[in-house]
């Protein structure tokens, strides 16, 4: 249907919005950040009937308090909020060499809203970071795959099965490191 | 702290020449892309599937033409993102064509990640490639059930 002008790199969050509703791509022709433009003739129709999980969807009808759910909160809100879980999980991590026995490439390192995690000895690494333009946050699991978890009811969920990213961590790392004293439950600060 | 400690660690001679690269297979479907382009979407044999969010960086579409066995006879896509979440879904269209619609639902997205030796970060690319499929073949089994559906009320 025509060429569409599409923009990737950054930007401003005022420029993001229309390209998250339904309907096509708009326009636009300046950026504060270095950016390349791409052209494509893409049908961008992000209609309902396409949209997964991952399509920035109308506000779903979720009844709970503002605070408690993600698409209610605003950016800064989901910032902070990400910002302190992830620090949290990689504190309570980093926490580990004093009274668990990790590999010597065990390794915690959280920079620009993304917390990686090394486990060493082969084991794969951990990622976790802050996906904004969703208010989600994105786990890949070297045990379990990438999952997406969006903040319901005061917990991190993953959409498809229900269950907390702090209960997935706990069940992972216990049967990495063979011990049930592992709970990130109870550092929690979110 | 953590910062500092982040970029030093990346600076060492060890980290340098162990930083990740693409995976020859990435590279290869990256710049020899196969399938790339469009059917009609409203071809009554064709399922079109997009997934991803232009926010996000990541946007999928892939199509598949359909016969009337249920066989996909032909796929294309057209992707917006990165290098892997490219050469994930050029994968997926090589892995679907000539498969039953119920062999393609099969396809999972560790396989595409291991095929393409994808690192951790970039999984999601993959978990996006086999939702683009599901999206595809969902959208084609509601078409031929809309018109099996008109069919049966014309007949009537």
């Amino acid at each position: 249907m025509g060429t569409r002008i599409l923009l990737i790199g950054r930007l401003p969050s005022a420029l993001l919005r229309p390209l998250c509703t339904k309907g096509t791509a708009s326009h636009s022709s300046s950026s504060r950040y270095s950016a390349v433009i791409l052209q494509r003739s893409f049908d961008l129709q992000l209609e309902q009937r396409h949209s997964v999980h991952y399509l920035f969807p109308p506000m779903p009808a979720l009844n709970c308090p503002r605070m408690l759910c993600s698409k209610a909160l605003t950016e800064l809100e989901f910032d902070d909020l990400a910002e302190n879980t992830l620090t949290s999980i990689g504190d309570y991590l980093d926490g580990f060499t004093e009274w668990l026995p990790v590999d010597a490439d065990f390794d915690i390192s959280y920079a620009m809203g993304v917390l990686t995690i090394k486990l060493g000895g082969g084991r794969g690494t951990y990622v976790i970071n802050k996906q904004s333009p969703n208010k989600q946050l994105w786990l890949s699991s070297p045990v379990s795959g990438p999952k997406r978890y969006d903040y319901i009811h005061g917990q991190w969920v993953y959409g498809h099965d229900g269950v907390a990213l702090h209960d997935l961590l706990n069940e992972e790392f216990r049967k990495l490191f063979e011990t049930d004293r592992i709970d990130f439950n109870q550092n929690r600060d979110d | 702290m953590s910062l500092t400690r982040h970029i030093i660690k990346n600076l060492s001679p060890k980290a340098l020449s162990s930083a990740a690269a693409y995976h020859k297979n990435v590279i290869d479907h990256y710049e020899n892309p196969r399938n790339v382009g469009a059917f009609d979407k409203n071809d009554p044999n064709v399922g079109t599937g997009i997934v991803g969010a232009p926010a996000c960086g990541d946007v999928m579409k892939l199509q598949i033409k359909v016969d009337e066995n249920g066989k996909i006879i032909d796929a294309k896509f057209k992707t917006f993102g990165c290098g892997s979440a490219i050469a994930s879904s050029s994968l997926a269209t090589e892995w679907i064509k000539g498969k039953q619609m119920s062999e393609a639902g099969k396809i999972k997205n560790q396989q595409i990640a291991a095929e393409l030796s994808l690192p951790p970060v970039k999984l999601h690319c993959s978990m996006l490639a086999e939702d683009a499929i599901q999206a595809a073949l969902k959208d084609y089994q509601k078409k031929k059930d809309k018109a099996s559906a008109t069919a049966a009320a014309a007949g009537n």
